[in-house]
């Protein structure tokens, strides 16, 4: 069996962050809902764990969170954070966001910078560029 | 004086303050952390809320460490000290287990600052189109460079 292959992903693609925590979204229940900055910190292995949106439907997309994150926890699934690949290279030219499957669509951004303040101000311009799409809403079209 | 029930993130204590009586000390001196600082019960509450949900490993689906009693207590110790007249924060907590504490004034000012056990507090701001970032010493007293930047982010 063959070695994975590592793919970049385009910069025309939207990923999505998965949240289970209310902590993670400002003005909860409400319209104004935003995402945090700290839903888009990396992890402790310096990957931040996101799923593309390319080639699957909103159904497949929130299935994915449900089966792939919220089933981990047992905690329900609240939302997501959308965000295009863009604007994430943007906020950082030092970030690398690579396919990295299985599971499906799954992909991680990696290439965070060592100390913790310069992750933050990352995680805060890619909270500002995100979008929260409430759990099973379809988010609206914007092109 | 407002009381609350037993809780393990936030027993009440009763003390007596500068701890000058070896035992328990007298009704009237004693007094409640949780009203010590200005602070109100509304942000205690929330600490403890983000405490509790994010006590265990992978509270955020994603393998997060969990907050630690410690952080929390280095939290609300900070908090205390905020120099009154600044707003509260919002609380959140991150992946490596440090509290989260911030501040969103309008047109794209926001203040994150993270709060660990033990260490430097981390900060990152974005005001308009500027954005800074830094750590600074929490020992005694709230950082003057926070507060300043507490102070711009909520400035209109």
């Amino acid at each position: 069996m063959s070695d994975p292959v590592v793919q970049p992903v385009e910069d025309g693609e939207t990923l999505a962050r998965f949240i289970l925590h209310k902590g993670h979204i400002r003005g909860f229940g409400t319209q104004q809902a935003r995402v945090r900055a700290n839903v888009f910190m990396p992890g402790p292995r310096g990957e931040l764990s996101v799923f593309r949106h390319t080639g699957i439907s909103e159904r497949e997309l929130w299935e994915l969170g449900k089966t792939e994150v919220a089933a981990l926890r047992g905690f329900p699934l609240l939302g997501r954070g959308d965000l295009a690949v863009c604007e994430a290279r943007a906020a950082s030219s030092s970030l690398v966001i690579e396919r990295s499957e299985p599971p499906r669509n799954h992909a991680n951004i990696t290439g965070w910078p060592t100390e913790k303040a310069s992750q933050k101000i990352i995680a805060l311009a890619l909270a500002e560029a995100s979008r929260f799409v409430p759990c099973g809403e379809q988010p609206a079209l914007s092109e | 004086m407002t009381q609350f029930g037993p809780d393990p993130w936030f027993p009440v204590y009763r003390t007596s303050p500068g701890g000058l009586f070896p035992f328990p000390a007298p009704q009237w001196l004693t007094y409640d952390l949780r009203e010590v600082g200005g602070r109100s019960t509304a942000l205690w509450t929330e600490i403890e809320s983000v405490a509790r949900e994010c006590s265990v490993p992978g509270w955020d689906g994603y393998g997060a460490l969990p907050v630690q009693p410690s952080t929390v207590e280095r939290t609300r110790s900070l908090l205390m000290r905020m120099p009154t007249g600044l707003p509260e924060p919002e609380i959140g907590a991150e992946p490596d287990g440090a509290i989260t504490l911030e501040w969103h004034g309008r047109s794209s000012r926001a203040l994150s600052v993270s709060v660990a056990s033990d260490g430097p507090l981390h900060y990152a701001a974005i005001i308009g189109s500027s954005k800074c970032w830094g750590t600074e010493e929490f020992h005694l007293s709230f950082p003057e460079r926070l507060r300043r930047l507490v102070a711009e982010v909520e400035t209109q």
